[in-house]
């Protein structure tokens, strides 16, 4: 019975299985099927889909047609000539632009100035998060009321100030402003990091600052800010490449328009593949912003080293 | 002197007086007010979304914006009938006041927009003996107005035609002994209460005659909004209520979230303790390289998919494409790392296997990080959008963030506003509830997940 481990053809003859082999094997298979389920997961609805979705950006490939005419880079030459896709493209830089004007900066200066607080400071911050515990949708139909024509809070203001009463999110001038300027009011995410950012940087460093008489603006500017730079510069980038998918807020409040004033690149990818039933076209667009949200985790990555993050 | 003081404060370790200088002193306190104002900013969308479901129709479009909602009324109309019933025969009278009272009830509240009305009870008097009374809260009158008549303006006509669908929601009450006791009047001479006797005079015409019309506060009719909300969607799909939207709500986040403690979990496990470093840093990378993949990349394909396997229109649809969650995996991966391997190794020894170890010795042990990632999963997929709204297509499947978003179609209309945010709060309080008890570890859950992006 020496043999129990092993499989063997006959008395004698080699092990056609070793041992080692064997009992490796039999320790693999917790691993496998522990790691079984989400490897599956993965390749179906992960991977195969990203490598179907650049294989339908070479073909024509209609809802009603698959996968239809090979265009080789057809499709990738004929959104890059095309002006919508710049407009889109455009669109989607200036909301992201207005996001940092309005919103980036909010955060940061709500953790500094949370950061001087000494009685009230986890009362403050959990107003601050409190937004992200309301589902967007709610709060964006909040603010779908109060940008509403007649009858806003928006209007009620303007008129409030002797100003005449305007579109707002109807209005292709102002609708991209109204969609960033609730990120003034602040709320979210990110307040929370930064705190927690703020908070690790030595107290040691700032008393020894302070003994050395700097005084409250020279700590904020010199001390807590360089200090936490980092953050606010991965922060950056992640704003960046969520801005090119900038989806869900605008479709809701704005479904995109006027026109296209307010149109996204995912806009863009949904009109394409949805509501004109083109796949093909619509995955092109998809494997574009893919690009393009590649090239700035690039970046990120990048920035990260240097700073050794 | 000075120099006394710095010394005697030098054995409290010197940190509270140091910081205590003047411009440290004049900087909290602009912090304290700036802190104060930024917050109120921050949650004033929350404020205004909460007062707006107390608001009626005259409120929420009211310029300049209600910010307290207004206390809704209560309406008593008294008609009389003492002159016109000695020639009447009994069943005309009957129908006489039936139809009165229906007039009263629904013409007043179909007519009066501009009145803070949370309800219109209607009572008809013999002299001194009330022999019928109806009752017509607001709500009532906006779940079954468009049900009842398609037209934008009621006439006396319209009500009369329809005279006993009209009295199914006003549960009417007859007497003719008179032994039903009075409704409180309350004041008669409000504005709102002159503006009704008017309308009798000239758009409604009824046989009895107008006696009294009285005005009381009706704090319950507050909730009118909510009430509708409740309601909202059985008006267009039969056999629906907000509890559906909850339900499947609930189904699909605790699906997620079982799922994500097992599959993930699991997956985190065996990368933490069963691999070899190699293979371990291999299947890693595997896993986490596809959360620089945005999502809208795979949207077609993974429609296609869900489409070819038959889950569209699924709780499915929404649940599988789901699983793969790197950030989870990548979480728990981070965790497992951290326990020390003694335990887990003496648990083998022990003779355990290794699901057993996973399962009663890694898993009680980082309790921490089961905690963190249900509530973020709960958070991400009670408020997800996107994909059910392209998956699940009826209206019984749809989730509480679908239900709003169509009920946005409805809010052009000033009477429906309320009751959309309203819908809107009673989609939030889950989320609400679930984020301030268990705030600090939500907290921490975010910080992790915010820098990874």
């Amino acid at each position: 019975m020496r043999q129990s481990g092993s499989i063997s053809l006959g008395a004698g003859a080699r092990p056609l299985v070793s041992r080692r082999t064997l009992q490796r094997a039999q320790k693999a298979i917790p691993a496998v099927v522990f790691l079984a389920p989400a490897v599956i997961a993965f390749l179906l609805f992960k991977y195969y889909p990203l490598l179907r979705g650049i294989a339908m950006s070479l073909y024509r490939w209609d809802a009603a047609d698959p996968p239809g005419q090979f265009l080789g880079l057809g499709n990738f030459a004929n959104a890059l000539t095309s002006e919508h896709f710049y407009l889109l493209l455009k669109n989607t830089l200036i909301l992201f632009a207005f996001g940092v004007l309005f919103g980036f900066w909010v955060p940061i200066a709500q953790a500094m100035v949370l950061h001087q607080l000494r009685r009230g400071y986890q009362f403050f911050r959990f107003l601050y998060v409190l937004p992200v515990a309301v589902p967007s949708v709610a709060f964006l139909m909040t603010w779908m009321y109060i940008w509403h024509v007649d009858g806003g809070l928006a209007n009620g203001l303007m008129n409030a100030l002797g100003l005449p009463s305007q579109g707002w999110i109807s209005d292709p001038k102002l609708v991209k402003l109204c969609l960033r300027i609730p990120g003034l009011l602040g709320g979210g995410v990110g307040i929370l990091i930064y705190t927690a950012a703020i908070q690790n940087i030595s107290e040691e460093v700032i008393e020894a600052a302070i003994v050395d008489g700097a005084t409250a603006w020279d700590r904020i500017w010199r001390i807590i800010l360089p200090n936490i730079l980092p953050i606010v510069n991965i922060m950056f980038i992640i704003s960046l490449t969520q801005s090119l998918l900038a989806f869900e807020d605008v479709w809701i409040l704005t479904q995109g328009g006027p026109g296209y004033a307010s149109s996204t690149l995912v806009i863009g990818v949904y009109q394409r593949a949805f509501v004109q039933n083109q796949y093909g076209m619509g995955s092109t667009w998809a494997v574009l912003i893919l690009i393009l949200t590649l090239a700035f985790t690039w970046i990120r990555l990048k920035t990260i080293q240097e700073d050794r993050f | 002197m000075a120099s006394q003081a710095t010394v005697t404060a030098q054995p409290k370790r010197g940190a509270k007086s140091l910081r205590d200088t003047r411009s440290d002193r004049v900087l909290r306190a602009l912090c304290y007010l700036v802190s104060f104002i930024w917050c109120g900013f921050t949650v004033f969308p929350i404020y205004w979304m909460f007062t707006s479901t107390f608001k009626d129709a005259v409120d929420v479009n009211r310029m300049p914006p209600v910010f307290f909602p207004s206390l809704p009324s209560a309406y008593t109309i008294r008609l009389d009938y003492s002159d016109v019933m000695d020639g009447m025969d009994p069943a005309a009278l009957d129908l006489a006041i039936r139809e009165d009272l229906a007039l009263a009830a629904w013409r007043v509240t179909d007519m009066m927009p501009q009145i803070h009305l949370g309800k219109i009870n209607a009572e008809a008097w013999n002299g001194d003996q009330k022999i019928a009374e109806v009752s017509l809260p607001r709500y009532q009158y906006n779940h079954y107005r468009g049900q009842l008549w398609a037209t934008q303006r009621l006439s006396d006509n319209l009500v009369r035609r329809e005279i006993d669908r009209a009295h199914f929601v006003t549960g009417l009450k007859m007497d003719m002994t008179g032994g039903l006791p009075p409704i409180k009047l309350g004041k008669t001479d409000t504005e709102a209460v002159a503006k009704i006797t008017k309308l009798f005079g000239d758009d409604i015409q009824t046989t009895g005659s107008l006696v009294s019309v009285g005005e009381w506060t009706h704090v319950p009719s507050l909730v009118n909004n909510y009430i509708d909300a409740w309601r909202a969607p059985g008006r267009r799909y039969p056999n629906l209520s907000v509890a559906n939207y909850f339900l499947n709500g609930l189904t699909i986040t605790g699906a997620m979230i079982l799922i994500h403690w097992l599959i993930s979990g699991g997956a985190g496990y065996a990368l933490s303790r069963l691999l070899n470093p190699n293979l371990s840093k291999f299947m890693t990378i595997f896993f986490l390289a596809t959360m620089m993949v945005p999502s809208a990349t795979t949207l077609v394909p993974l429609y296609e998919l869900v489409g070819k396997m038959g889950l569209l229109d699924t709780f499915w649809g929404v649940i599988l494409p789901g699983i793969p969650g790197a950030f989870a995996i990548y979480l728990y991966k981070g965790f497992f790392d951290a326990l020390p391997q003694d335990i887990l190794d003496a648990s083998r020894i022990d003779g355990a296997s290794e699901y057993r170890t996973f399962f009663r010795i890694a898993m009680p042990m980082s309790r921490n990080v089961f905690t963190v990632i249900a509530l973020l999963t709960f958070l991400a997929y009670w408020n997800d959008f996107f994909w059910p709204l392209l998956v699940l297509r009826s209206a019984n499947r749809w989730t509480f963030t679908l239900a709003i978003y169509f009920s946005t179609n409805s809010m052009k209309q000033a009477a429906s506003l309320g009751s959309a945010m309203a819908t809107a709060v009673i989609a939030s309080m889950p989320t609400l509830i679930v984020f301030s008890i268990f705030s600090r570890s939500i907290q921490q859950g975010l910080v992790w997940s915010g820098l990874k992006g």
